[in-house]
């Protein structure tokens, strides 16, 4: 059975709104149109794993990493093939006021690639780094290389592994801890836990920082703030969009002043595109919570109602 | 089945069945929760823990079939079950310290979580195996019914798996910690272990 019309035109449409998302396509070699699933319009890729389906959208000028489940497509990443350096989720620039609270910024770490936009912008912006991303789905790892830019490098390591397991193992220490673990319904219980956040503290650095990205439709904030606050001496929190950043480290709270200086010098010195300065506005100083840590014995997380997580998930 | 020596105590040990194949899941569930932490949640892991259980319960069946021909009477198996229980029991308060042990010595990969979940796992998941066959042993009248007897203890043992399956994760896991989940299924294993010692039941085929 041939081609029929209709399947025809629905891919030469497709093949249309994936634009110049076929350039890396080619360029990577091995991926060619023919093997694009086209049956939705404007998802041009999708990698089954072990773990999920992700796709790869094209939205406008955007290529977006989802997870599927179900009928509902989850968004993990936005990117702009045309302008790679731009943040256009409000959760992974606010991720990067955690270079603001670091003492210093040679060796950072991410937990949970994506599509490694946040990554790849600290790599780009902050030429002294060297960043290291853990993610456990190897599809993840693929599509984030093939279509969202993301370069391995000397100062660029990407590991499929459990990020837990990778912490724990790891036998460096980091200025900067970020964590972004989803799989679009649900968070991964032993990431989010007390034990975990214990495991993180041993692995900072003097002066290190530890930033979590939170999706209050997944995952409590009440109870993440109550967990990070029984490691860690003190927790800020940063709105951004529907999303919150909790940012946890030891010692003294840092005052406004003293964050709003080392902004100003950062913009100084590295020129972000985003400046921190403009993300201290949203910051909530000294977060606390009355809630029930999360502990490895007891952490009742990803039990919230399917709808809801579905809607908030595909907004 | 055909009326005999009680059809009170052939329910009753269909009963324990049904909640030793509960507790066998909901202490399996409870303990991939606890291994979690260490080993990662990498599909690997799953498999090595599900493969880990499949084996005791592939021992269990064996030997507990053997021991059942040898000597089938209840208070016997509820010796073997009772002896799952307390292992159990103790469970929770030895995991932690082992499996630090454990992944100091063997590392993190998936022989590691193999020999890991077999360290947890493997004598209580036996001894609940050695059930079946018992109670197969204990109910059996004549060949005529085995394959009835059969599927009883079968069907009855696996709706309790499922029982066990689904309400760890969907219902106590919302509510208690791993280590109260495991000492609670610990509390009702060793409760039918007791209770088939108190039972006294013979194997009704070798009645005179």
């Amino acid at each position: 059975m041939g081609l029929s019309r209709r399947h025809f035109t629905e891919r030469l449409l497709a093949a249309a709104a994936a634009g110049g998302a076929f350039a890396p396509v080619l360029a990577f070699g091995g991926e060619t149109p023919a093997r694009i699933d086209a049956r939705r319009l404007g998802t041009i890729a999708k990698r089954e794993s072990q773990y999920a389906t992700t796709y790869v959208d094209r939205e406008g000028a955007y290529l977006r990493m989802r997870f599927g489940v179900n009928r509902c497509l989850f968004t993990e990443t936005s990117y702009n093939p045309d302008d790679p350096a731009e943040l256009p989720s409000p959760y992974t620039r606010a991720m990067t006021v955690a270079l603001a609270y670091a003492g210093q910024l040679k060796r950072m770490v991410e937990i949970g690639l994506g599509g490694g936009r946040l990554a790849s912008y600290l790599h780009d912006f902050v030429p002294e780094t060297k960043i290291t991303c853990v993610e456990l789905d190897p599809g993840v790892v693929e599509l984030a290389q093939l279509y969202f830019g993301v370069k391995p490098g000397p100062r660029l390591e990407l590991v499929t592994a459990d990020g837990r397991v990778y912490m724990a193992r790891a036998k460096e220490r980091f200025d900067v801890i970020l964590i972004d673990a989803y799989q679009g319904t649900y968070v991964p219980f032993h990431l989010v836990t007390r034990e975990f956040f214990a495991i993180l503290r041993r692995k900072l650095a003097p002066g290190g920082v530890v930033a979590q990205n939170i999706a209050p439709s997944v995952l409590s904030l009440r109870g993440m703030i109550a967990t990070a606050r029984a490691v860690f001496d003190v927790v800020d929190l940063y709105r951004a969009g529907n999303s919150f950043v909790l940012l946890a480290h030891d010692g003294p709270a840092k005052s406004g002043a003293a964050l709003k200086a080392r902004a100003e010098a950062l913009q100084a010195s590295h020129k972000l595109r985003y400046p921190l300065a403009l993300m201290l506005e949203t910051r909530e100083a000294g977060a606390r919570s009355e809630e029930r840590p999360y502990t490895d014995d007891f952490a009742p997380v990803g039990y919230m109602d399917y709808d809801r997580r579905c809607r908030a998930g595909t907004k | 089945m055909s009326a005999g020596v009680g059809r009170s105590r052939q329910a009753a040990i269909l009963f324990i069945g049904f909640l030793l194949g509960a507790a066998l899941m909901g202490v399996e569930m409870a303990a991939i929760r606890m291994m979690t932490p260490y080993f990662g949640s990498a599909i690997e892991i799953w498999a090595c823990m599900i493969a880990t259980v499949m084996l005791s319960m592939m021992s269990g069946y064996y030997i507990g079939g053997m021991a059942a021909d040898r000597a089938p009477r209840s208070e016997v198996l509820g010796g073997f079950v009772l002896a799952a229980g307390l292992f159990v029991l103790a469970l929770p308060f030895f995991a932690a310290p082992m499996l630090d042990w454990m992944l100091a010595n063997f590392g993190y990969d998936a022989p590691a979580a193999l020999a890991a979940s077999a360290a947890l796992l493997f004598v209580p998941m036996m001894l609940l195996s050695f059930f079946s066959p018992f109670a197969v042993r204990l109910l059996l009248t004549d060949a005529k019914h085995g394959g009835r007897v059969a599927g009883s203890v079968y069907s009855i043992t696996t709706i309790g798996n499922v029982l066990g399956t689904l309400g760890a994760p969907l219902v106590l896991m919302r509510v208690l910690g791993s280590r109260d989940i495991m000492l609670s299924f610990a509390g009702v294993i060793v409760a039918c272990g007791l209770a088939l010692i108190i039972l006294r039941i013979r194997a009704r085929a070798d009645a005179p």
